[in-house]
């Protein structure tokens, strides 16, 4: 690849099973049949932190928070929620999943999904209580969505849709928030919406773990940002982290220098960014030529 | 074709039109029948229409016709013979699956044809092969015992009662499998004990509808229910209610008209079906007519 470039060490502390850490992550590989999707990762997230996980398409995003979900298999990993094992940890986790996987034709309401929040606690045989029910009212107040509660889900617009499942994750009461390309296809007023909720949710104490490919929106709310491209390239502040050396590591070494004063980064897979910093003071990192993209730095 | 009707008519009226054929043990074992089935494969029937399952269920009713001949061979149950057949079609399909060169429907596909050929095979060394196959692929409504009914409310019993205790587990996991499996739900387990639940009202419901009629009622009734409602609970509820209803009907018309009961049955929930389609104020084509000339108007 590129020149060898100051990658930001991983792990902020040496100290195993860090019990201030609201995710601590040791050796995570995860395999996909032959494929390595995650290849030792390491990382420990704080307490109160906004943090952005960026890289291309198919780097293993998703699958880096649904191996802290515990949903994909993994091997060799010590993983840490809130300082305990993932199993027990995980109760801690709220969580609000790609809208690509979901049944949105499926007969229910606004009210029944931001209910199912309450799900993970209930048990085998509960129903959710009265206190379930208040709670997913108030959630969905939280979000605008209260007046649209009898709504069936596919008849709300995506960003609607997009609101009902963040209440969904209030309800879930978990003090990590980890969000799926949340503000994927949404309209500007659910982007603002959501956004203001995650900074409430920090300023709660709360940690949220965003995958995004929008480095616009991850540069600024993000306290913190990890890139991945099959392991962590860099974790650290933003302020750190997000310079064009990380970012051409992180995306394939792939930045291209459009129209305009802001610089487009393109991913191996196409995937698109906009870096409002000083890629034009490290022209070595920009290859001749100018590639046509959807100019998203117009948003 | 309606003569019988219209002479009970004047002789006592609809209600005695309705209460006379219930004198008949056959007709009231078979009604009381008709209505468990239509309620039993009305419920459990929305998750086949929600998850997309009718080519299993399919499957099922077909593929098991080996065990139902074994058992109408020995003069044993059919509800024992096909459960056996399910239980060894199932795991042969979910071991075929396995290979990732097989996908799953084609995997039921092999099976569920093969299994039903073997059973004609075996079928066809009888000598009164084309009758027997008759009754064993269109059912038998009318030839219901007490013990029969027994049986069918025991098993509709474990099939609505499985569908309720695990209400919110199906729901979500048919809704948002990444969420369910982020909670902890296991999602193969719940799986399978919804092909479980399916596989027993299919079975249930062989005396009754037969091997081929019984997929309408896991599909049409609760196909109906959905153009009208969007909760799951109310359309489970009125799946339940639409299918029993159909049932009793489906008998009348048997009585009246004199055709075949079952095939009554499925035709009449077919027609609701379409009435339904044609009509509802959400879903049909009413609406999508009416929903049309708002936007060419607009």
């Amino acid at each position: 690849m590129a020149t060898p470039i100051d990658i930001h060490t991983p792990i902020k502390s040496d100290d195993p099973a860090n019990s201030s850490s609201a995710i601590s992550v040791r050796g995570l590989s995860v395999r996909y049949g032959d494929r390595l999707a995650l290849d030792n990762v390491n990382v420990d997230i704080g307490w109160g932190t906004i943090v952005g996980v960026i890289g291309p398409n198919g780097a293993g995003k998703s699958t880096f928070l649904k191996a802290i979900l515990g949903v994909v298999p993994h091997r060799d990993v010590s993983l840490l929620i809130g300082g305990k094992p993932q199993s027990v940890g995980r109760k801690q986790i709220a969580y609000v999943p790609q809208r690509e996987e979901v049944h949105w034709d499926f007969p229910v309401t606004v009210e029944d999904v931001a209910l199912m929040g309450s799900y993970g606690r209930l048990g085998l045989l509960g129903r959710p209580s009265t206190k379930d029910r208040e709670l997913a009212r108030w959630a969905l107040d939280q979000v605008g969505m209260l007046d649209r509660h009898h709504t069936q889900i596919a008849e709300l617009s995506g960003g609607q849709q997009q609101r009902v499942f963040l209440a969904r994750a209030l309800v879930q009461q978990g003090r990590i928030l980890i969000l799926d390309e949340p503000l994927n296809g949404v309209d500007a007023s659910t982007e603002e919406t959501i956004l203001h909720l995650l900074d409430d949710f920090r300023k709660s104490g709360g940690t949220v773990l965003m995958a995004t490919h929008d480095l616009d929106i991850a540069a600024r709310v993000s306290d913190d940002l990890c890139c991945i491209n099959r392991t962590i390239i860099a974790f650290g502040p933003t302020a750190q982290v997000f310079t064009p050396q990380v970012l051409a590591r992180t995306y394939g070494g792939k930045i291209m220098h459009t129209h305009g004063q802001h610089d487009i980064i393109i991913g191996e897979n196409g995937s698109v960014g906009v870096n409002p910093q000083h890629v034009h003071e490290h022209p070595q990192l920009i290859p001749n030529g100018g590639v046509e993209t959807k100019d998203k730095a117009e948003t | 074709m309606f003569d019988q009707f219209s002479q009970c008519m004047q002789q006592g009226g609809i209600g005695y039109c309705l209460t006379s054929p219930l004198s008949y043990p056959f007709m009231r074992n078979g009604m009381i029948e008709a209505a468990l089935v239509g309620l039993i494969c009305g419920v459990i029937g929305c998750y086949v229409v929600l998850r997309g399952l009718a080519f299993l269920g399919d499957a099922f009713s077909h593929g098991i016709l080996p065990g139902v001949v074994i058992a109408y061979l020995l003069g044993q149950s059919v509800f024992l013979g096909g459960l056996v057949a399910a239980i060894i079609i199932g795991a042969i399909i979910a071991l075929l699956s396995q290979n990732r060169r097989i996908s799953e429907d084609t995997s039921i596909g092999i099976i569920f044809a093969g299994a039903f050929a073997l059973g004609i095979v075996l079928l066809s060394s009888q000598r009164n092969y084309t009758s027997s196959l008759t009754t064993i692929l269109t059912g038998d409504v009318l030839g219901v015992g007490p013990n029969d009914i027994i049986l069918t409310i025991i098993v509709g019993a474990i099939v609505i009662g499985g569908v309720a205790l695990l209400y919110k587990e199906f729901l979500l996991t048919s809704f948002d499998r990444a969420m369910a499996a982020a909670m902890g739900f296991n999602l193969g387990l719940l799986d399978l004990a919804l092909i479980v639940l399916i596989a027993l009202a299919v079975v249930v419901s062989l005396q009754a509808l037969g091997n081929i009629l019984v997929l309408a009622m896991l599909v049409t009734p609760a196909a109906t229910a959905r153009l009208l409602t969007d909760r799951l609970s109310r359309m489970m509820v009125i799946a339940g209610m639409l299918g029993a209803l159909e049932g009793v009907v489906g008998l009348y018309t048997f009585f009246y008209v004199k055709v075949a009961a079952g095939g009554s049955i499925v035709l009449l929930s077919t027609i609701v079906f379409m009435l339904v389609l044609a009509l509802s104020p959400k879903h049909g084509g009413l609406a999508w007519l009416r929903q049309r000339r708002a936007r060419t108007s607009a």
